[in-house]
């Protein structure tokens, strides 16, 4: 089976370890990732606990893909109470760790309570060792899966957290490989269980249902990935191809979105990081390889990818790609959620230009945009909660209402910092901030359609509905899980190639229709999940600045387009007008076990 | 045999992944002949062949998309 059921359970506080059963009905509804992981989250926590206690579960899976010949299948998820939003979230992250889990016989891992002492669980088959890691307290994130691959064993696939999550900053990111699960926060909460790093080893074999299926699937797919056009561009630049695109479109954030064209767009474009590739590499199974394996003076990284360009790039007025390769491996290394981090640190410049935090104020440092020197002492002090730092680590929106300035240029949405496409003039992404159950993430109502033209910038009519089919397309993609940096070669809605994914690797005979309904139930409970929580309408929105200062091209997206949006989102989604999903959705979704939460 | 061009290969496995695949009826790069080692950034850093039996399907070979495996005798 692509798929087997069993989840290991890991109770920190009582160091007791069990297998959870996930059972084929539930399967079937949910298929995996981002669905079981959901549907795992909601019925394991309660209403109101404290993201960063021993009550809140962190839960690691992956989907039917992982560990198989399918290409770009090679991301596993993670979910949680997110600490920044309060909320649902979720992550997904390239690497070896999720096929690493299947190898050892587990869809996924449930981790609750917490530990007295830092710890590094290790996961070898159906055992799991609790050693002791207090020794790794302070190591940044590379210096941890090195020193856990000379203890261990070369072939381990490593979690890790940095200083960051130890010190719990609300916007602390996990680290696997050189790859990172963004958003949300999680490492903090894997910081707060004083987890320190998850390491698992495996011998078992994934064996699928229908193997001659799977194979003939695997290899038209592959056929169909290389002769589209874009497939070369994807190799060439990685997803960092987006910045003069999106510079010519005059839609590129810079300087905490004051605009949106970067003057130095070309100096970090993907072009001159071309020329600082020395290798395209792949995640395990991939067949496209786009990860940039990038060096700097004194360091390398893979990426930076289109989002690191932009949240230690363009945002904070940093024009040096050398700059920019050094902190793109800072921010990981001290195990910092880039984008918030980004978020963050072009807050505080704009407040230090327009004279609301004095050098004083942000202990001598002089954060100018552009300024990465200081930048690279604030991420180290953000990271171990030192003077100004601490009070930054709680996020921009905190540190605002806390200071009592700069309260009209935060870029939040749900208490965290927004991502890299521009909500002025891509609609779907207006819509998909507000609405977005993790936050404001490019990657579940993605931008695709109107940065690729497909549909036009600037035009709010009829987006409800499509950031709709982008929430429901992208919560299958991250249920089976696929890699969405591949949406450029297997289609930025839903299509026949997903269907068929799906049937292959389940050996299932499902509809288009159903398939759809698989994407309308996960993403509808995770808006219960939120609902529970206490969002509703009044939570979906977007920052002053979005809504009333309008980008050089004259793009602004005002209260009332967003309105209209939400209001046909909503609908199209059977939720009411607050945004609570309705009796009759969740019958027709066969989500009955929810309808109290309803009420 | 088979060798790896790493100039040419990406480091993603693909290879281990149809060879266990063929040897066992189920994935898991650990019962791979071929074997790819990559750094933390996935970049391939060796190779090595163990117990390979030179099978003539070369499974490994049809794989590699990338061609970065090539049999030689």
């Amino acid at each position: 089976m692509s798929w087997f059921g069993r989840y290991l359970f890991i109770d920190l506080t009582h160091k007791r370890v069990d297998v959870y059963e996930v059972p084929e009905r539930i399967v079937e509804k949910y298929i995996g990732g981002n669905g079981i992981g959901a549907y795992l989250l909601y019925i394991l926590t309660k209403k109101g606990i404290d993201p960063l206690s021993e009550e809140n579960v962190l839960i690691v899976n992956t989907g039917p893909a992982n560990g198989t010949l399918v290409p770009m299948s090679s991301k596993f998820g993670v979910y949680s109470k997110s600490p920044q939003t309060m909320g649902f979230t979720k992550g997904f992250c390239g690497g070896e760790f999720g096929h690493e889990c299947k190898f050892a016989g587990w869809d996924g891992i449930i981790i609750t309570g917490s530990c007295d002492r830092w710890t590094h669980i290790h996961i070898e088959n159906q055992r799991v060792y609790f050693f002791d890691a207090e020794y790794m307290r302070g190591f940044h994130t590379s210096q941890a899966q090195q020193e856990l691959k000379r203890r261990y064993g070369e072939d381990i696939k490593v979690l890790v957290i940095g200083p960051a999550g130890e010190n719990l900053v609300k916007y602390a990111c996990i680290i696997s490989d050189l790859r990172a699960v963004g958003t949300g926060g999680m490492g903090a909460v894997m910081g707060s269980k004083r987890i320190k790093a998850i390491t698992v080893r495996g011998t078992k074999l994934i064996e699928p249902k229908n193997p001659k299926r799977l194979i003939g699937f695997v290899k038209e797919f592959e056929k169909a990935v290389y002769s589209h056009p874009g497939v070369k561009n994807l190799i060439k630049y990685g997803t960092s191809a987006g910045v003069m695109h999106l510079q010519h479109l005059g839609i590129l954030p810079s300087y905490n979105w004051q605009k949106e064209v970067f003057p130095y767009a070309e100096q970090v474009s993907g072009e001159r990081l071309r020329e600082r590739v020395i290798k395209d590499v792949s995640c395990p199974g991939c067949i496209v390889p786009c990860g940039k394996y990038s060096v700097a003076q004194n360091t390398f990284t893979v990426g930076p990818e289109y989002e690191g360009i932009y949240a230690m790039g363009t945002i904070i007025g940093n024009g040096s790609l050398e700059h920019l390769i050094e902190l793109d491996r800072l921010t990981d290394e001290l195990g910092l959620g880039q984008i918030q981090t980004g978020g963050v640190v072009a807050w505080v410049m704009e407040c230090y230009e327009k004279g609301l935090l004095k050098r004083e104020d942000l202990d001598g440092l002089e954060l100018s945009f552009g300024n990465t020197g200081a930048v690279r002492e604030l991420l180290r002090k953000i990271a171990f909660r030192e003077g100004i730092g601490d009070l930054l680590a709680e996020g921009s929106e905190k540190a605002s209402q806390r200071l009592g300035v700069g309260g009209e240029f935060v870029m939040t949405v749900k208490g965290m910092e927004i991502a890299g496409h521009s909500p002025r003039a891509v609609k779907t992404q207006a819509l998909g901030y507000a609405v977005a159950n993790r936050g404001p993430v490019h990657c579940d109502i993605r931008p695709g359609l109107e940065e690729n033209n497909i549909t036009p910038l600037g035009k709010w009519e009829g987006k409800g509905k499509v950031g709709k089919d982008l929430a429901v397309w992208t919560s299958i993609v991250n249920s089976i899980i696929y890699c969405l940096s591949a949406e450029r070669v297997v289609g930025l809605t839903l299509n026949e190639k997903v269907l068929d994914m799906v049937n292959t690797l389940m050996d299932w005979d499902m509809s288009m229709e159903e398939l759809y309904a698989v994407g309308e139930r996960v993403y509808t409970l995770e808006r219960l999940f939120n609902v529970r929580e206490g969002f509703s309408r009044k939570d979906d929105t977007l920052p002053r600045r979005i809504l009333e200062e309008p980008s050089e091209k004259g793009y602004r997206t005002s209260l009332q387009e967003l309105d209209a949006m939400i209001k046909e989102f909503y609908q199209a989604f059977g939720w009411d007008e607050l945004g609570i999903p309705k009796k009759e959705t969740l019958i027709r979704l066969s989500m009955e076990e929810f309808t109290h939460a309803t009420s | 045999m088979v060798k790896v061009n790493l100039d040419a290969c990406s480091g993603c496995k693909r290879c281990m992944l149809a060879c266990s695949f063929y040897r066992t009826g189920g994935f898991n790069t650990r019962f791979s002949s071929i074997k790819i080692y990559t750094d933390l950034g996935h970049r391939p850093v060796s190779f090595s062949l163990d117990a390979c039996t030179d099978c003539k399907e070369h499974y490994c070979v049809e794989f590699c998309t990338l061609r970065a495996l090539e049999v030689y005798s």
